[in-house]
C-alpha cells in the first residue's frame, strides 16, 4: 500500500493540480510532494523502526504488493503482466531521491508565471513515472512507467523551455523512444526466454542467468545473454546518458527550466543507471561479463568526452550537464568492473558497485544543487554566459558559498558525498580495469579545472559593475541548496547508512555473478 | 603513553565550526580568542602527548586509537583511526605551535579586514586538515587531510577574492594539487592491490607492528616502483617541486599570514613528512630515490637561481622555500630521513619568520611589496630588521642559526650517501654546495635592498585612525610608517628565538632528534663523523660567499634595477622562471582545451549529431505542420494524446501476437 500511495499520489495531486485555480497550483504540489517525500522517508525509517532493519534484495523485496492485471493467453503466446510493486534497497535509494528532488523541485519553481496548473500537474506526473520505473517489480510495468515518464518531460520541456525548446524537446523523445524500442524489444526477448509466462522480478533472477545458447546473427551468430544485455542496454543507455548516445542531454538541459534540469538530472538519468544495474546485470549477467571490458573502455571515455566537453562551453547550464555526462561515467565504471571477469575476490566487485549506485545517489544531489545554484543567477541575471559575469560573489555571497559546496563535492572533495563514491568506484574497479581506471580518475583533475574555472569567472575577481545591481539568494531560493548541502555533507562523513541500506541488493547481485564466475 | 590526538583535531575543527555559523556575528575580540585559543589548545595536548611519549622506551612510542568504521561495504573496511608516534608527534608540534603563533600574528595583521572571522574560521579550518594529514593512521584519511589542506589553501590564497590575480591563483594551486591527490589515489589503488585490500600504517608501513613485513615480500620490484613514484607525484605537488611548482610562487596573492603558515612553515611540507613516514616503500624501491633526488636537486637549484632575480619580496621568499624544500627532499634521497624531517622544523621556524617580518614590512608601507621601492628601513623599522638579519642568517646556514645545523645534516647525508654510491651522488652534494651560495646570495640582496641605503619609495600614506604612525620630520616620505604591534612583533620574536636556537634540537653528539624520530624516520649519517665536519665547513664557505657577493652588489643599498641591464639575457631567463609556466599554457593548457574543443565541436556537432539533427529536423518540420493545423491546441491536447498513445501501446501488447 505503501508503494502505491508513493506511485499515485502524485498522479492524483496532479488531477487536483488541473481543477485549482492558477494561484493555489504550487500549494497543491508543495503540501503532495512533500508528503510523498516523507512517505518514501518512511520506506527507510519504517524498517528501521523494526529494531532489526531486512532492506531486502531484488529476491525478498519489502513493502511487496501483487496483483495480478493482464493475462492474456493466445495459443502459445501468453503475456502476463502483474502490477507489482516493491522496494529493496536499491530502489528505495532511488524512491528517496526522488520524493527529495521532486519536492525541492516544487519549490524552486514557485515562480513559475506561465501556465502553472499544467506546468505542477506534470511535475506530479512525472514524478509518478519515475517513481513507477523505481517501484516496479514486474517488467512489463517497468517499460510501462518507463514511457509514461516521457510524456510529462517531453512537455515540460517544449512548452516552458528557452528560445529552442521545441528542437530540445524533440530530440529529448526521439533519443529516449528509439532507444526504449530497443529495450522493449530486449524485455520481450527476454520473457520468452524464461518461459514467457511471469516477468517479475524474482522469476528472471532466478533463470535468466542460466540462459545460454546463442541467436543468430547476420551469418554469424550473438550468444543469448550478450543479445538480451545490448537489446536491454539500448535504452538505458542512452537515458544515463552513454557515449556516443549522450547529445540530447546537452541540449535538454539547455533548453528546460531550471526545476526540470534538476529532475531530469537528478533522477531521469538514474532510471537508465538503475535499469542497467537491475536489469541487464541482474538478469543478463553473462552478458554483462562479455560485454564489461567494453563497457569500462566506454565509461572511461565517457568521464572524459564529458569533462573535456565541459571546460570549452560558454553557457553555465551547458557545462553542468555536459559534467552529468562525465560523472554518469563513474557509475558505468563502477558497473563494468562489477561484472568484469578475472577478479577472484568478490570485494572488488562489491566495492565498484556500491561505488555505483552510491553514485547515482550522490550525482544525483550534487547536481541538482549545481543546477539549483545556476537557476538562482539565472532567474535574477537572464543569462548564463560564464563570462559576462565576473565578481559576482561580491553580491551573492551565500550563493558563492553554496555553489562552491556544490562545485567542490562534484570535483570530489573528501568529506563530501562525490568522494566517497567515487573512491569506492575506483577501489573497486582498479584491480580489474586499471587503464580504464587512470583515465577515468583523471578526470577529477579535469573536474577540478573546470568548475574553478567557471566560479573563478564569474564568482571571483573584480566585481564588474553591470552586475552590481544583484542581489544575494533569498530563503525560498537557498532553501533547496541548503537541504541538499546537508545531504551532501552528512553522507560524505557518514555515509553507512546508505551502503548498510544498499549492501543486500548488491550482494545478491554479485555473488551470483561470482558464482557464474567460477562455471 | 597517552594518545590525545582525537582532540588536537577536535579543537580546531569546533573554531571552525563555531566561526564559521556565528564569526559573522561575533566581536573581533572574541573571534581571535577563539581562533587562537583553540590551537594554543591543540598545542598543549600535543605537547602533553611529547611527554608521555618521552616516559616510554623508544620502541614503545606507537599508539594507534580506531575511532569508528568509516566504510563497510562487504568484507572492505575503511576505519578512521589515529596514529601518535614520533614522526606525527613532531609534526603535530611544529603544525599546532608555528601555527600558534601564526594565528595570533592575524590578529595584527588582519586587523582592518572586514573578512577578519572568515579568515580565522579557514585557518583553523586549515589547521585541523593538516593535524588529519599528519595524525591519520591509514593513506585514505592521509589523503582525506591531504585534500582538506588543498581545500584550505585554495580558500586562504583566494581569500580577497574580489582581486583577478588571487582568484586566479587559488584556482591555480588547488588544480595543481588535484593532480597530486590524484597521484596519492593511485598509490593507493595499488597499495589497496598489493596488500590485499590493506590500507593502515600498520600493515603497509609495519608500525607499530611486531612483525613488519618487507614490502619486497609483497609486491613485484615494478609495482612498489610504482607507488613510490605516484607517492612522490603527490609529495611532489603539495611541496611545490619541479614540474609541479608553478603554483606555491602564485600562491603569494594570499594575505602573508597565510604565506607564513601555509606555503612555507606547514603545509608545503606535508610532501617531506609523505616520504619520511613511507619511508620503508621508498627505500624498497631504491630507483625511487635516485628520481626523488634528481628532481629535488633541479629543485633547489632552479628556484634559488630565480629566486635571485625577483623583486617582490614575498616571491623571493616563495622561490626560497620552494628550494629549501629540495633541499628536504634531497635529504630524504640520500636515506636522511630524519634530516629531512630536521631541515623541516627548522625551516618552519626561520621560514615562517621571514614571511612575518616581509608582512610586517609590508604592513608598514601600506602594501607595498617590491623591494626597489624600499629601502632605507633599518632605522625605523629596527626590531623587524634584526630579526630579518636573524632568519636570513638561519636560512643561509649560517653558525650557530638553526639552518646551520639542520641544512648541514643534508648535505652531510649526501656526502655520506656518495661515499657508497657513486658520481651521481657527488654532482648531487656540489648542487647542494652551490645552492647553499645562491641562498645566501638572494636572502642577503632582499635584506640590504629592502633595509640598507635611502628609502626609494613614494610617501607612505598615514595609518588609518594614526595610531601606529611613527611620527616624524615634515617631508619625511616615511612620516605615515604604520609600526607593527604587539600582535606582531610578539611571535616573531619567539620565533626569532628559535631561529637561533632551534638548531640545538640536533647538534653534532646530542642528535636529539634524530634518536627521537629513529624508529619513525631513519638517518643516514652518524653526526659526529669526520666527513660531517668537513661538509660543515664547506656550507659554510659557500654560504658566505653568497652572501660576500650580495653585500658588494647591493651592501650600500642599491637598487637592483641597475646592474641587472648588463646581464640581460640570464635575467630575462630567470624572470620568466626558465620559461616553464610559458611552457605549460602552450604545451599543456592550449593544446587540451583545443582538443576538447575539438571534440565537443567537431566530432560532436559534425558527426554524432549529423544522423539526429536530421531526424529533428523531419520532426521539426512535421510538428510546424500539425501546429499549423491546431494552432493554440496542440500543446493541450499533446499530453492526452500521448496518454493514449500508451494505453494503445498497452493493448496492442495485450491481444497482439
Amino acid at each position: 500500500m505503501l508503494l502505491t500511495a508513493i506511485v499515485f499520489l502524485p498522479l492524483i495531486a496532479g488531477v487536483i493540480c488541473m481543477l485549482a485555480p492558477d494561484r493555489a497550483a504550487r500549494w497543491i504540489a508543495a503540501v503532495f510532494t512533500g508528503v510523498v517525500f516523507l512517505l518514501s522517508l518512511w520506506l527507510y525509517f519504517g524498517l528501521v523502526a523494526t529494531g532489526s532493519p531486512n532492506f531486502g534484495s531484488v529476491i525478498a523485496p519489502q513493502w511487496y504488493i501483487d496483483v495480478p492485471w493482464i493475462n492474456v493467453v493466445l495459443g502459445a503466446f501468453h503475456l502476463k503482466v502483474d502490477y507489482a510493486l516493491g522496494a529493496d534497497g536499491l530502489s528505495m535509494t532511488m524512491l528517496i531521491l526522488n520524493g527529495l528532488l521532486s519536492f525541492l523541485a516544487v519549490i524552486g519553481s514557485w515562480k513559475i508565471g506561465k501556465r502553472p496548473r499544467l506546468y505542477f500537474a506534470l511535475l506530479l506526473i512525472l514524478e509518478t513515472g519515475v517513481m513507477g520505473v523505481f517501484a516496479a517489480f514486474d517488467l512489463f510495468l517497468f517499460i510501462f512507467f518507463w514511457e509514461i515518464e516521457l510524456i510529462p518531460m517531453f512537455l515540460l520541456i517544449g512548452i516552458w523551455g528557452g528560445a529552442r525548446r521545441e528542437y530540445a524537446a524533440w530530440k529529448f523523445l526521439i533519443y529516449t523512444l528509439v532507444g526504449s524500442a530497443f529495450t522493449l524489444a530486449g524485455i520481450f526477448l527476454i520473457y520468452f526466454q524464461t518461459g514467457g509466462r511471469d516477468a517479475s522480478y524474482q522469476h528472471f533472477t532466478q533463470t535468466a542467468p542460466s540462459l545460454t545458447g546463442s541467436l543468430p546473427f547476420f551469418g554469424g551468430s550473438v550468444s543469448l545473454a550478450l543479445a538480451i544485455f545490448l537489446l536491454l542496454f539500448v535504452g538505458f543507455a542512452v537515458k544515463i546518458p552513454m557515449w556516443p548516445l549522450h547529445t540530447w542531454l546537452p541540449d535538454a538541459h539547455t533548453e528546460a527550466p531550471t526545476a526540470v534540469s534538476v529532475l531530469l538530472a537528478g533522477v531521469l538519468l538514474k532510471m537508465g543507471a538503475y535499469g542497467l544495474i537491475r536489469i541487464c546485470l541482474g538478469f543478463a549477467p553473462h552478458g554483462a561479463m562479455e560485454f564489461a571490458p567494453v563497457l569500462g573502455v566506454l565509461a572511461a571515455i565517457n568521464v572524459l568526452w564529458g569533462a573535456g566537453a565541459s571546460m570549452v562551453q560558454k553557457d553555465m547550464k551547458r557545462m553542468i550537464a555536459y559534467s552529468s555526462v562525465s560523472h554518469m561515467g563513474y557509475v558505468l565504471l563502477g558497473v563494468a568492473a562489477a561484472a568484469a571477469i578475472g577478479t577472484a575476490n568478490i570485494n572488488f566487485r562489491q566495492a565498484a558497485l556500491t561505488g555505483a549506485t552510491l553514485q547515482m545517489f550522490t550525482h544525483g544531489t550534487i547536481t541538482a544543487m549545481l543546477f539549483f545554484s545556476v537557476g538562482v543567477l539565472y532567474e535574477k541575471a537572464h543569462t548564463r554566459d560564464i563570462d559576462v559575469f565576473g565578481g559576482i560573489g561580491k553580491r551573492m555571497p551565500m550563493l558563492m558559498l553554496l555553489y562552491s559546496v556544490a562545485c567542490f563535492a562534484a570535483l570530489g572533495l573528501p568529506g563530501l558525498s562525490g568522494f566517497v563514491a567515487e573512491y569506492l568506484v575506483f577501489t573497486g574497479s582498479f584491480a580489474t580495469l586499471p587503464v580504464a581506471t587512470i583515465f577515468a580518475a583523471f578526470g577529477v583533475v579535469l573536474t577540478a579545472g573546470y568548475l574553478l574555472w567557471m566560479l573563478r569567472r564569474s564568482f571571483y575577481g573584480p566585481l564588474n559593475m553591470k552586475w552590481d545591481w544583484l542581489t544575494d539568494t533569498t530563503v525560498r531560493e537557498a532553501f533547496p541548496l541548503v537541504a541538499l548541502g546537508l545531504v551532501i555533507l552528512f553522507v560524505g562523513i557518514y555515509p553507512q547508512p546508505i551502503i548498510d541500506l544498499l549492501t543486500p541488493s548488491l550482494q545478491q547481485m554479485v555473488h551470483s555473478m561470482s558464482a557464474l564466475a567460477i562455471h | 603513553m597517552l594518545n590525545l590526538t582525537p582532540f588536537i583535531l577536535l579543537a580546531p575543527l569546533v573554531g571552525f565550526v563555531a566561526l564559521g555559523l556565528f564569526g559573522r556575528a561575533l566581536p573581533r575580540a572574541v573571534i581571535a580568542v577563539i581562533g587562537c585559543g583553540v590551537v594554543l589548545i591543540g598545542f598543549a595536548l600535543a605537547v602533553a602527548d611529547l611527554i608521555s611519549m618521552l616516559g616510554v622506551a623508544p620502541a614503545q612510542r606507537v599508539s594507534d586509537v580506531t575511532l569508528w568504521t568509516w566504510i563497510t561495504a562487504g568484507t572492505f573496511h575503511v576505519p578512521f583511526g589515529l596514529l601518535s608516534d614520533p614522526l606525527s608527534a613532531v609534526m603535530l608540534l611544529v603544525v599546532t605551535g608555528v601555527g600558534f603563533l601564526i594565528h595570533v600574528y592575524s590578529i595584527g595583521y588582519m586587523e582592518g579586514d572586514p573578512g577578519f572571522w572568515r579568515f580565522f574560521a579557514f585557518l583553523n579550518f586549515f589547521v585541523f586538515a593538516m593535524t588529519l594529514l599528519v595524525a591519520a593512521d591509514n593513506f585514505l584519511f592521509l589523503l582525506v587531510g591531504w585534500a582538506g589542506v588543498g581545500l584550505a589553501s585554495f580558500l586562504l590564497i583566494g581569500f580577497w577574492y574580489t582581486r583577478a590575480s588571487a582568484a586566479a591563483a587559488a584556482r591555480k594551486a588547488f588544480v595543481v594539487n588535484v593532480i597530486g591527490d590524484f597521484g596519492l589515489l593511485i598509490a593507493i589503488f595499488l597499495l589497496f592491490g598489493a596488500y590485499h585490500g590493506a590500507l593502515d600504517y600498520r600493515t603497509v608501513l609495519g608500525i607499530g607492528s611486531a612483525q613488519a613485513v618487507a614490502p619486497t615480500s609483497v609486491a613485484p620490484g615494478g609495482v612498489l616502483l610504482a607507488i613510490a613514484l605516484t607517492l612522490f607525484v603527490a609529495a611532489a605537488a603539495k611541496s611545490a617541486q619541479l614540474p609541479l611548482h608553478v603554483w606555491l610562487p602564485d600562491a603569494m596573492e594570499g594575505p602573508t599570514p597565510v604565506s607564513a603558515l601555509i606555503h612555507a612553515a606547514t603545509m608545503v611540507t606535508a610532501g617531506v613528512y609523505l616520504v619520511a613516514r613511507a619511508h620503508s616503500l621508498f627505500t624498497a624501491a631504491p630507483t625511487s630515490l635516485v628520481v626523488v633526488a634528481v628532481v629535488a636537486g633541479a629543485t633547489a637549484f632552479f628556484a634559488a637561481t630565480i629566486a635571485c632575480v625577483q623583486n617582490d619580496i614575498k616571491r623571493i621568499l616563495a622561490y626560497s622555500t620552494m628550494s629549501q624544500l629540495g633541499y628536504m627532499f634531497m635529504g630524504e634521497a640520500a636515506g636522511g630521513f630524519s634530516s629531512g624531517i630536521f631541515h623541516l622544523v627548522t625551516h618552519a621556524f626561520f621560514k615562517a619568520l621571514l614571511f612575518m617580518c616581509a608582512g610586517a614590512v609590508i604592513h608598514a608601507l601600506g602594501g607595498e611589496q617590491d623591494i626597489r621601492k624600499m629601502g632605507g628601513l633599518r632605522e625605523r623599522l629596527a626590531g623587524t630588521f634584526w630579526l630579518f638579519v636573524v632568519s636570513g642568517l638561519a636560512l643561509a646556514a649560517i653558525f650557530p642559526f638553526a639552518g646551520f645545523w639542520s641544512k648541514d645534516a643534508i648535505l652531510g647525508a649526501i656526502l655520506q650517501r656518495a661515499t657508497t654510491g657513486g658520481a651521481g651522488w657527488y654532482a648531487l652534494y656540489a648542487v647542494g654546495l652551490l645552492t647553499a651560495g645562491l641562498t645566501g646570495f638572494y636572502i642577503f640582496r632582499l635584506i640590504f635592498v629592502t633595509f640598507f641605503g635611502a628609502y626609494r619609495g613614494a610617501p607612505v600614506a598615514a595609518a588609518h585612525g594614526g595610531g601606529h604612525a611613527a611620527g616624524g620630520r615634515a617631508g619625511d616620505p616615511l612620516a605615515g610608517l604604520h609600526l607593527p604591534g604587539l600582535a606582531l612583533m610578539a611571535p616573531m620574536w619567539v620565533l626569532g628565538a628559535l631561529s637561533l636556537v632551534g638548531g640545538a634540537l640536533d647538534l653534532p653528539g646530542s642528535q636529539l632528534l634524530s634518536d627521537f624520530l629513529a624508529p619513525a624516520a631513519p638517518s643516514a649519517i652518524e653526526l659526529t663523523s669526520a666527513l660531517f665536519w668537513v661538509s660543515l665547513a664547506a656550507g659554510l664557505i659557500c654560504a658566505l660567499v653568497g652572501i660576500a657577493i650580495a653585500w658588494s652588489r647591493y651592501g650600500q643599498g642599491q637598487a637592483p634595477a641597475g646592474d641587472e641591464a648588463r646581464v640581460g639575457a640570464l635575467v630575462v631567463f630567470l624572470r620568466r622562471r626558465w620559461f616553464v609556466d610559458d611552457l605549460y599554457e602552450g604545451a599543456i593548457v592550449r593544446p587540451i582545451l583545443a582538443l576538447s574543443r575539438g571534440l565537443r565541436f567537431g566530432v560532436e556537432d559534425d558527426t554524432l549529431e549529423a544522423g539526429s539533427r536530421g531526424l529533428g529536423d523531419a520532426v521539426g518540420s512535421l510538428s510546424a505542420g500539425l501546429r499549423g493545423l491546431q494552432t493554440g491546441f496542440l500543446r493541450n491536447y499533446t499530453l492526452t494524446l500521448f496518454l493514449g498513445a500508451v494505453v494503445i501501446l498497452v493493448y496492442f501488447i495485450a491481444v497482439s501476437q
